[in-house]
């Protein structure tokens, strides 16, 4: 059974990274262009994995993560953002509200998207060369 | 004298599990022949900036070289060491 991934992204470009990253592989990609969107299909899909966009119209990456947490406690989100302060104040005080996720680093490129999907799906270890 | 610096998200029980378990697997190899700086990117994003961090959590091995980034899973014993120790081919 193929492990489901979501990207919620209102960026078209930036989902069509992902699907273009991941289309060689057994997962299954969905790709929704809003925070609503996002939550509704999680409402009704497991998912394994979820990549999040935090600058979004409407609702936004923090706003979805909560609703998204409402519905799903565990699942590994990774939120997409610069690592700016500017943005990252954004997600302070969500630990204090026991909200767990993760960043990742906008932008990023194909092998990023590739390695750490293995990575997570697998709860595998990498190392990269610096 | 190895030099660990952990990047987390933030001080969640989450990111406090994963510093514990990390300071666990380095005490019990390597006793007190190391050191383990824990960097909040929420707080720090100019420090992970810097040493190039693209993802939570990560652990970046200054010294002794050459300098790695580990990424994923850091509770695995056998696997951290086995990174910590390998070389370049």
């Amino acid at each position: 059974m193929p492990k489901n991934i979501l990207v919620i992204d209102d960026e078209a470009a930036v989902r069509k990274s992902f699907v273009l990253a991941l289309e060689d592989t057994d997962y299954h990609v969905d790709l929704a262009e809003s925070g609503f969107k996002g939550v509704e299909m999680i409402g009704r899909q497991n998912y394994q994995l979820i990549f999040l966009d935090l600058k979004m119209p409407g609702l936004n990456g923090v706003e979805t993560l909560r609703k998204i947490r409402e519905i799903d406690a565990a699942v590994p989100v990774y939120i997409i953002t610069a690592f700016y302060g500017e943005y990252l104040d954004e997600l302070k005080g969500l630990a204090d509200e026991g909200i767990e996720f993760q960043v990742l680093r906008k932008p990023i490129g194909s092998d990023q998207i590739l390695t750490l999907t293995q990575i997570v799906l697998d709860q595998d270890t990498g190392v990269e060369w610096t | 004298m190895y030099d660990l610096k952990l990047f987390l998200v933030d001080d969640s029980p989450a990111s406090q599990k994963v510093i514990d378990r990390l300071q666990q697997i380095m005490e019990e190899e390597f006793d007190s022949r190391f050191t383990l700086e824990t960097i909040s990117v929420v707080d720090h994003p100019e420090i992970a900036q810097k040493h190039d961090i693209w993802v939570t959590p990560t652990v970046l091995k200054t010294a002794p070289g050459p300098s790695i980034r580990i990424i994923g899973d850091l509770s695995n014993k056998n696997k951290i060491l086995g990174l910590l120790v390998m070389e370049r081919n």
